[in-house]
């Protein structure tokens, strides 16, 4: 048992390109890349790439457990502790096997901390004993320059001038837990590695998300997507403009995108299926759910700039004769899919509005009061057809933050929120 | 309107119009053989270009970083920086030159030029302007015009097109290069790639980018033959060497008689203001995307600044420098198209090591006919430069 803990921490730079000696003392070759294998939280390194032959260039694979590594600052070569007869040429890699200058070294990673796209400079390595461990990427300009080869030059024009510089300090790197490796070699392998370490990525906000596969290429964009589980992907969809969302559908069969859109708020599945081509709507429609495709094809109905082109159905509604203490317990269950709790519109038969309210006065209600003897009769209401600067005006006068909308009978058909409004506002603004 | 019609436009920028107008006057008819392979070898780059884009969805400066590591990237970043840089005071040594025919002072214009074309980008109104550029390239059928009433003898125009002949003087060569250096510029690979990538031309659609490509190329040559044409009709017979704009202005003349200069001085000012629109935009997206930095004209300057620094420094230390006063603007426009010619076949290698890697492109690799004309490129570019170097001890 090596009693020796010592732990050093390496640069994948300074390990590139250095000569590689057997047991024997023979030189072999010189290190081209590093495998590791992903599943942990930082990834352990697996087998050393040497590359060999002046003429006739060749590779030969070596377990990390059979490589030293001596305890130099300047490191020129490493040492094997096998001779070379049991190296052997390169096997098939394994499913979770990532070569480190081949898919990470110079490629693009998804920073999920700071949520953005970014080029990896160098990667950092903790070494301990035997394992070697992947713990950062480097995406600072300082991995930029060692990467070079102008490491120490660049440091020593650096302190020269500016002795107290930032640049030593504020190293940027990003520790593994927040890396998504998106270079997808063989889309197939991609893929499979993607999956394992997709978790992280899936946190991050949908907003966020659409941003970054803005960022991303078509090939990443689409294995990325294509590896999200449902509700990551409908987050993703629903943020995202109509030209991404387009290109991140066509990357997933209809099948797929049936599921993805049964996930979204139905405004937003309406939304994107109003931008799609005809033949392409109806294809995604008739493999949803029922119901679903129903609630969606009647948003659909409307004109993009009315009530109903902006409303959304899911809201919560109850009848006027439950008790208080009953409402909440009824809540719970709705609470997931409302798009607002705020308001709470009371229906009568057939569906009619009958009033409303709010969460406030709901809570400030003894639990033995009926709902209707608390809620706000004949609601503010808008007519689905009826236009953006209508439900502003509305908006503004009875400073309101919901607006139900009813039909002509006085049934709620769905809500229209402020935030709504501004999206709306917004993307028009753009446009133009 | 394809990026491979967009670049074959800009292709006949300032240094395009000079070096082809140079190419006629000081060698008749003797180089015109040059353009159909220089066309050639041109549809089949940019083809390659596009084809990347199309399979791998990423610009070149990407690929070049992501296969070939950061030290390539950066001496190659830095040789497309150099090259650059020649073209964008190239072109504004064009805005200045047209300006001066047209008798206005350079340090008026050159500074409003400038300012225009940062302000155009910038600010995003590029798109609104690339219309009236593209519609103003109309102009280049003042040369096919003013070259036909020239009266050449087509006889002789076309023994000179199909017969291949090299003398080996010095000027020769360089004008070569120099045509090879217009026509293939290093930016035109980087510009289109991006451009196509940008679009997300998926590969079902890609034929079309095929097309787009060939009839760019076929643009180029028509009319880089013509004003060959006209200036060897019109120029050499009278000896005039191209030493002033004005001087390459009268090659217009059979169309415009008096009005030649400002004919061209207009054609010049459009191409050159389209180029420097596109150019030192293209360079700043290319270094930012191989070394990771932000860029976009829709960011803030606070979330991309490296981006903006340098697009800004282009424009400014291109147009600083075509106004100081001896700049011998020929020269310059002209030179920067050798420069060009030099360094194509850098770009070259690392594009063939890229395309015919069955990894990145899948079943789209090369064919052994496309490898064959870059080689050829390739080797003569390189041959022509050696024997410029030597040339005088010969």
């Amino acid at each position: 048992m090596n009693e020796n803990q010592e732990t050093r921490f390496l640069f994948l730079s300074q390990l590139l390109r250095r000569g590689v000696r057997d047991s024997e003392g023979n030189f072999i070759g010189r290190i081209h890349d590093l495998s590791a294998l992903v599943g942990e939280i930082y990834p352990i390194i697996h087998t050393v790439l040497i590359r060999c032959g002046r003429l006739r260039r060749y590779f030969l694979v070596a377990q990390w457990k059979d490589v030293s590594i001596p305890n130099q600052p300047n490191l020129t070569e490493v040492a094997l502790k096998v001779p070379r007869s049991s190296l052997v040429p390169t096997p098939v890699p394994l499913d979770n096997e990532f070569f480190l200058r081949k898919e990470l070294l110079d490629n693009q990673i998804v920073d999920t901390r700071g949520r953005k796209v970014i080029r990896v400079n160098d990667v950092s390595l903790m070494l301990t004993n035997d394992e070697m461990r992947v713990v950062h990427v480097d995406v600072g300009m300082r991995g930029f320059f060692r990467s070079l080869g102008w490491g120490r030059l660049v440091d020593w024009i650096v302190k020269f001038f500016f002795p107290r510089a930032r640049y030593f300090t504020r190293d940027h790197f990003i520790s593994w837990k927040f890396v998504q490796p998106v270079s997808v070699g063989s889309l197939k392998r991609g893929l499979l590695k993607l999956s394992v370490t997709i978790k992280k990525i899936s946190r991050l906000h949908p907003a966020d998300l659409a941003e970054i596969m803005q960022d991303l290429d078509s090939n990443q964009r689409s294995a990325l997507f294509q590896s999200f589980d449902l509700e990551t992907a409908a987050g993703t969809l629903g943020e995202s403009g109509p030209k991404l969302q387009r290109s991140l559908l066509e990357t997933v069969g209809a099948e797929k995108a049936a599921h993805i859109l049964e996930e979204m708020p139905r405004d937003k599945a309406a939304d994107l299926l109003a931008d799609l081509p005809e033949e392409e709507a109806s294809e995604i429609l008739t493999k949803m759910d029922q119901k679903k495709a129903r609630e969606v094809s009647e948003l659909l109905s409307y004109a993009e700039d009315s009530a109903g082109g902006l409303m959304t159905t899911e809201f919560i509604s109850t009848a006027g004769d439950i008790l208080v203490k009953d409402m909440m317990e009824k809540m719970r269950g709705e609470l997931s899919t409302a798009e607002t709790i705020h308001y709470i519109f009371v229906i009568g038969e057939g569906g009619i509005l009958r009033g409303v309210i709010t969460l406030k006065n709901l809570l400030l209600a003894r639990p033995e009061q009926r709902i209707d003897e608390i809620m706000s009769e004949e609601p503010v209401s808008i007519h689905p057809e009826e236009t953006v600067t209508r439900m502003i005006e509305l908006f503004t006068k009875y400073k309101l933050h919901t607006l139900p909308v009813v039909d002509s009978e006085g049934r709620i058909k769905g809500i229209v929120t402020m935030d709504d409004i501004i999206a709306f506002a917004y993307g028009k603004k753009e446009s133009t | 309107m394809g990026p491979g019609i967009i670049t074959a436009n800009v292709d006949n920028d300032a240094g395009g119009i000079t070096t082809y107008s140079i190419a006629g006057a000081r060698t008749g008819y003797s180089l015109l053989w040059t353009l159909i392979p220089i066309t050639i070898s041109l549809i089949v780059i940019q083809e390659m270009t596009a084809r990347m884009a199309v399979v791998t969805g990423k610009g070149l400066a990407d690929l070049i970083r992501e296969r070939f590591g950061i030290r390539v990237t950066f001496y190659v970043i830095v040789l497309l920086l150099l090259a650059n840089l020649g073209n964008i005071f190239a072109e504004f040594s064009g805005i200045r030159a047209s300006t001066e025919i047209l008798g206005i002072s350079p340090y008026i214009t050159v500074p409003l030029a400038a300012l225009f074309v940062w302000w155009l980008v910038v600010k995003g109104r590029y798109k609104s302007v690339e219309k009236v550029f593209l519609t103003a390239c109309l102009f280049y059928f003042s040369y096919i015009v003013s070259g036909i009433l020239a009266r050449p003898r087509w006889d002789e125009v076309a023994s000179h097109l199909l017969s291949p002949s090299l003398s080996l003087n010095r000027d020769s060569l360089i004008i070569t290069i120099g045509l090879i250096g217009t026509t293939i510029a290093p930016w035109m690979q980087f510009y289109q790639q991006a451009a196509t990538a940008e679009k997300g031309v998926k590969i079902k659609n890609y034929s079309y980018s095929q097309i787009d490509t060939v009839i760019g190329g076929i643009l180029v040559c028509v009319v880089a033959s013509f004003i060959i044409i006209t200036c060897g009709a019109t120029l050499y017979p009278k000896g005039i060497h191209i030493s002033s704009a004005e001087e390459a202005a009268l090659a217009l003349k059979p169309l415009a008689g008096e009005y030649c200069s400002i004919l061209f001085a207009v054609g010049l000012l459009n191409a050159s203001l389209f180029a420097a629109s596109i150019l030192p935009l293209s360079t700043a997206y290319s270094t930012c995307e191989a070394f990771g930095w932000e860029s976009g004209v829709n960011k803030k300057f606070s979330s991309a600044p490296t981006f903006y620094i340098l697009y800004t420094s282009l424009i400014i230390v291109g147009a600083a420098g075509s106004l100081i006063p001896s700049m011998p603007l020929i020269q310059v426009m002209y030179l920067s198209q050798v420069v060009n010619g030099i360094l194509l076949p850098v770009i070259l290698y690392y594009m063939l090591s890229l395309i015919n890697n069955r990894e990145i492109m899948g079943e789209y690799v090369n064919s052994g006919a496309f490898n064959l004309i870059v080689w050829i490129t390739i080797i003569s570019t390189v041959i022509l430069t050696i024997l410029t170097i030597v040339a005088p001890y010969i």
